[in-house]
């Protein structure tokens, strides 16, 4: 099942924006000369605009060189969660544990079964063209999500809620228990490309291959998805 | 951050940037600690480096590089704090609503190549260009016969019906732009 960092990159985004204009406004201030008015000790670490970054380097030498060494190894270990957080997580796939009313196992399942299982099911509903289904969760709370590719002309208004109700039925079959949700993606294969209906149609000339339309007009007259 | 799964319809996870972000750190992390961990072991700055860092040194921090660094570095702030708080278009909607738990959802370029796909089938139509955003769907239809009116009024019945079997949500509204023959 695939899951996504959206939360996470949001607030790793929004907290280094918020650093870096922090940042820039107190550059921005100190260079201006607002930072001149405030009592000096509140502002021990903002150095005067005239000094040399030579002369702070030299001056907290001591500490500088370590902690900035540091700051970087923690930018590269940052760097380096957060690129691998933008990978595809691994699917994973607990057994799904069959009980009788008492709690006792009865037998387990792997989910790839029961997903093969459901998409045999759905091969034979007209206007379906593929599907993959991922199950995921336990038994109790069975989590399904198919991802249905039609024909472009399919009804989609009979084949979908038909999927959904297979999903729902045959696991709530297999597993004694109804599936919590059933999700469905449905997604439309492109039409066929034109030039290939025309090329298959008497009398049309040209064809996806150059070559003469008379070599097709054995074929017969095509009720062609998506035509 | 990986525990819940993804849900049918989604926001941009702002996956571009963050790699981005996380590659800038990585490299800029990794230079870094080489020249510091250089500069400590041996006490000098690695011979590559030495110029930049040297005449870097010799700025203020008034100096106008400095002010530059700073104002990019609010440009690059300012547009981080956008792409984490503006929530960006959802890339599809959901359908099909029925009384089996769970959605249907449809993205926005296969609602197109559906509505598309009837719309052809209108007479008159010789070819439709469909593009379905957020709030609405952009109908471009190409007709050789003459009563343009007639194919908009047939066109935008098309799509109504083929919306309505759906009853997507949001339904989007419906911009028609028929061009006629010569």
């Amino acid at each position: 099942m695939p899951t996504t960092p959206a939360a996470g990159n949001r607030v790793v985004l929004g907290t280094a924006g918020i650093l870096l204009i922090l940042g820039a406004a107190v550059a921005t201030a100190d260079r201006l000369g607002a930072t001149d008015a405030l009592p000096a000790q509140l502002r021990p670490g903002i150095p005067h605009r005239d000094t040399v970054i030579a002369d702070i380097a030299a001056a907290h030498q001591s500490w500088l060189l370590p902690a900035a060494a540091a700051l970087a190894l923690l930018a590269v270990l940052l760097g380096a969660l957060l690129l691998r957080a933008q990978l595809p997580a691994r699917r994973t796939s607990a057994r799904l544990q069959i009980s009788d009313p008492e709690g006792r196992s009865l037998a387990s399942l792997e989910p790839a079964v029961l997903e093969h299982a459901l998409e045999d099911r759905l091969e034979g509903v007209p206007g379906i063209r593929r599907v993959d289904v991922r199950a995921s969760g336990s038994v109790r709370e069975l989590r399904l999500r198919a991802v249905l590719e039609t024909a472009p002309d399919a009804e989609l208004r009979r084949c979908v809620p038909r999927t959904r109700q297979i999903l729902h039925e045959d696991s709530a079959l297999a597993l004694g228990t109804a599936p919590r949700a059933v999700d469905v993606l449905v997604r439309v294969a492109p039409a066929a490309p034109r030039r290939r209906d025309a090329s298959l149609v008497p009398g049309v000339p040209g064809s996806a291959h150059g070559a003469p339309a008379r070599e097709h007009e054995v074929a017969p007259m095509p009720a062609r998805e998506g035509s | 951050m990986r525990s819940s799964p993804t849900p049918l319809v989604h926001r941009p996870a702002r996956k571009p940037a963050a790699a981005l972000l996380g590659g800038a750190w990585l490299v800029g992390g990794l230079g870094g600690a080489w020249l510091l961990i250089t500069r400590m072991t041996t006490g000098a700055w690695p011979e590559q480096a030495a110029a930049p860092i040297a005449a870097l040194a010799e700025r203020s921090i008034g100096s106008p590089a400095v002010a530059a660094a700073s104002a990019l570095a609010a440009a690059v702030g300012l547009l981080l704090m956008l792409l984490a708080v503006l929530p960006g278009p959802r890339d599809g909607r959901q359908m099909l609503a029925d009384e089996v738990p769970g959605v249907t959802a449809i993205p926005h370029a296969d609602l197109a190549r559906h509505l598309r796909a009837r719309l052809v089938q209108v007479d008159g139509v010789h070819s439709a260009r469909v593009r379905v955003v957020p709030s609405r769907a952009r109908l471009d239809i190409r007709t050789e016969v003459e009563d343009v009116d007639q194919v908009r009024s047939e066109v935008r019945a098309a799509a109504e019906a083929a919306i309505a079997e759906l009853g997507p949500s949001p339904a989007p509204r419906l911009r028609i732009r028929v061009r006629g023959a010569r």
